[in-house]
Protein backbone atom coordinates (compact mmCIF):
# COMPACT_ATOMS: atom_id res chain seq x y z
CA UNK A 1 0.00 0.00 0.00
CA UNK A 2 1.54 3.40 -1.35
CA UNK A 3 2.49 5.98 1.33
CA UNK A 4 -0.14 8.28 -0.04
CA UNK A 5 -3.04 6.07 0.38
CA UNK A 6 -1.66 5.00 4.11
CA UNK A 7 -1.88 8.95 4.81
CA UNK A 8 -5.27 9.35 3.44
CA UNK A 9 -6.50 6.54 5.68
CA UNK A 10 -5.06 7.46 8.56
CA UNK A 11 -6.45 11.21 8.17
CA UNK A 12 -9.80 9.99 7.43
CA UNK A 13 -9.85 7.53 10.46
CA UNK A 14 -9.07 10.46 12.29
CA UNK A 15 -12.00 12.44 10.92
CA UNK A 16 -14.64 10.35 10.74
CA UNK A 17 -13.62 7.73 13.87
CA UNK A 18 -11.95 4.72 13.36
CA UNK A 19 -15.36 2.50 14.37
CA UNK A 20 -17.25 4.71 11.41
CA UNK A 21 -14.71 4.03 8.26
CA UNK A 22 -14.83 0.67 7.13
CA UNK A 23 -12.13 0.22 3.76
CA UNK A 24 -12.68 -1.81 0.94
CA UNK A 25 -10.29 -3.61 -0.95
CA UNK A 26 -10.24 -4.76 -4.73
CA UNK A 27 -6.69 -6.05 -5.39
CA UNK A 28 -6.10 -8.81 -7.97
CA UNK A 29 -3.97 -10.98 -5.50
CA UNK A 30 -4.48 -12.39 -2.34
CA UNK A 31 -1.20 -11.51 -0.74
CA UNK A 32 -1.33 -7.83 -1.96
CA UNK A 33 -4.71 -7.37 -0.05
CA UNK A 34 -3.66 -9.04 2.82
CA UNK A 35 -0.94 -6.99 3.33
CA UNK A 36 -3.11 -3.74 2.60
CA UNK A 37 -5.41 -5.13 4.91
CA UNK A 38 -3.08 -5.80 7.64
CA UNK A 39 -1.77 -2.14 6.90
CA UNK A 40 -4.82 -0.59 7.93
CA UNK A 41 -5.53 -2.66 10.86
CA UNK A 42 -2.06 -3.72 12.42
CA UNK A 43 -0.23 -0.72 10.98
CA UNK A 44 2.45 -0.43 7.97
CA UNK A 45 4.30 -4.24 8.41
CA UNK A 46 7.35 -2.62 6.17
CA UNK A 47 7.52 0.11 8.73
CA UNK A 48 8.12 2.33 5.69
CA UNK A 49 5.05 4.68 5.56
CA UNK A 50 2.46 6.97 8.16
CA UNK A 51 0.83 4.06 9.12
CA UNK A 52 4.09 2.10 10.70
CA UNK A 53 3.49 1.17 14.32
CA UNK A 54 -0.29 2.97 13.93
CA UNK A 55 -2.61 0.27 15.16
CA UNK A 56 -5.84 1.72 13.31
CA UNK A 57 -7.59 -1.89 13.55
CA UNK A 58 -10.30 -0.47 11.02
CA UNK A 59 -12.98 -2.99 9.66
CA UNK A 60 -11.55 -3.92 6.14
CA UNK A 61 -13.16 -6.20 3.35
CA UNK A 62 -12.44 -7.04 -0.10
CA UNK A 63 -15.33 -6.58 -2.34
CA UNK A 64 -15.50 -10.37 -3.34
CA UNK A 65 -16.00 -10.93 0.30
CA UNK A 66 -19.61 -12.36 0.63
CA UNK A 67 -20.37 -9.83 3.53
CA UNK A 68 -20.27 -7.03 1.38
CA UNK A 69 -21.71 -9.09 -1.91
CA UNK A 70 -24.97 -8.96 0.39
CA UNK A 71 -25.04 -5.83 0.56
CA UNK A 72 -24.75 -4.74 -2.96
CA UNK A 73 -27.12 -4.31 -5.58
CA UNK A 74 -27.32 -7.17 -7.06
CA UNK A 75 -27.42 -5.58 -10.95
CA UNK A 76 -24.72 -3.21 -9.62
CA UNK A 77 -22.18 -5.85 -8.64
CA UNK A 78 -22.99 -7.82 -11.95
CA UNK A 79 -22.39 -4.89 -13.48
CA UNK A 80 -19.30 -3.94 -11.72
CA UNK A 81 -17.63 -6.89 -10.29
CA UNK A 82 -18.87 -10.09 -11.85
CA UNK A 83 -16.26 -10.28 -14.59
CA UNK A 84 -13.63 -10.29 -12.58
CA UNK A 85 -15.23 -12.32 -9.70
CA UNK A 86 -14.77 -14.45 -12.62
CA UNK A 87 -11.27 -14.31 -12.86
CA UNK A 88 -9.66 -13.77 -9.53
CA UNK A 89 -8.93 -16.08 -7.17
CA UNK A 90 -12.02 -15.40 -4.59
CA UNK A 91 -11.20 -18.06 -2.44
CA UNK A 92 -7.84 -17.20 -1.47
CA UNK A 93 -8.35 -13.68 -1.58
CA UNK A 94 -10.87 -13.98 0.79
CA UNK A 95 -9.20 -16.42 3.59
CA UNK A 96 -6.30 -13.88 3.26
CA UNK A 97 -8.23 -10.77 3.91
CA UNK A 98 -10.34 -12.18 6.61
CA UNK A 99 -7.33 -13.59 8.61
CA UNK A 100 -5.68 -10.34 8.96
CA UNK A 101 -8.93 -8.68 9.74
CA UNK A 102 -9.89 -11.82 12.25
CA UNK A 103 -6.60 -10.99 13.86
CA UNK A 104 -6.51 -7.42 14.10
CA UNK A 105 -9.57 -5.43 13.30
CA UNK A 106 -11.20 -3.97 16.11
CA UNK A 107 -14.79 -2.94 14.52
CA UNK A 108 -15.83 -5.55 12.26
CA UNK B 1 -34.11 -16.75 17.40
CA UNK B 2 -31.45 -15.01 15.56
CA UNK B 3 -27.78 -16.56 15.04
CA UNK B 4 -25.28 -14.21 14.75
CA UNK B 5 -22.67 -14.98 12.11
CA UNK B 6 -20.19 -12.09 11.32
CA UNK B 7 -21.55 -9.32 10.47
CA UNK B 8 -25.01 -10.87 9.28
CA UNK B 9 -27.93 -11.26 11.04
CA UNK B 10 -29.97 -13.97 10.20
CA UNK B 11 -33.76 -13.71 10.65
CA UNK B 12 -32.81 -10.10 10.95
CA UNK B 13 -32.09 -7.06 9.10
CA UNK B 14 -28.08 -5.85 9.62
CA UNK B 15 -26.72 -3.82 7.36
CA UNK B 16 -23.07 -3.34 7.87
CA UNK B 17 -22.18 -0.66 5.46
CA UNK B 18 -25.39 1.69 5.88
CA UNK B 19 -24.47 5.02 7.12
CA UNK B 20 -20.81 3.86 7.28
CA UNK B 21 -18.03 6.23 5.89
CA UNK B 22 -15.80 4.12 3.13
CA UNK B 23 -12.31 4.55 1.68
CA UNK B 24 -11.68 2.36 -1.34
CA UNK B 25 -8.15 0.96 -2.15
CA UNK B 26 -9.53 -0.73 -6.17
CA UNK B 27 -6.83 -2.18 -8.42
CA UNK B 28 -5.93 -1.82 -11.85
CA UNK B 29 -5.86 -5.24 -12.32
CA UNK B 30 -8.32 -6.42 -9.87
CA UNK B 31 -11.32 -4.32 -9.08
CA UNK B 32 -10.95 -0.64 -10.21
CA UNK B 33 -11.82 2.09 -7.52
CA UNK B 34 -14.71 3.54 -9.58
CA UNK B 35 -16.45 -0.41 -10.12
CA UNK B 36 -16.19 -0.90 -6.01
CA UNK B 37 -17.36 2.73 -5.67
CA UNK B 38 -20.57 2.52 -7.46
CA UNK B 39 -21.65 -0.88 -5.61
CA UNK B 40 -20.88 0.65 -2.00
CA UNK B 41 -22.96 3.08 -2.64
CA UNK B 42 -25.81 1.25 -3.51
CA UNK B 43 -25.32 -0.41 -0.09
CA UNK B 44 -26.43 2.92 1.71
CA UNK B 45 -22.73 3.58 2.75
CA UNK B 46 -20.98 7.56 1.81
CA UNK B 47 -17.53 7.11 0.16
CA UNK B 48 -15.36 9.26 1.27
CA UNK B 49 -11.91 8.48 -0.85
CA UNK B 50 -11.54 6.41 -3.79
CA UNK B 51 -8.19 5.02 -5.63
CA UNK B 52 -6.94 2.67 -8.05
CA UNK B 53 -3.76 1.50 -7.09
CA UNK B 54 -1.17 0.09 -9.89
CA UNK B 55 1.36 -2.72 -8.74
CA UNK B 56 3.15 -2.93 -12.06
Amino acid sequence: MDLENQQRVKDLAEKHGKDNLVVILGGAEAEASGLACETVTNGDPTFAGPLAGVQLGLACYHILEPQIKDEVDDEVYDEQVSMMEMVLDVDDIVEEVSTYRGKYSEFS
Amino acid sequence: MKIKNENKIYGGVNKMLEGKKVAILGDRDGVPGPAIKECIESAGAEVVFTTTECFV
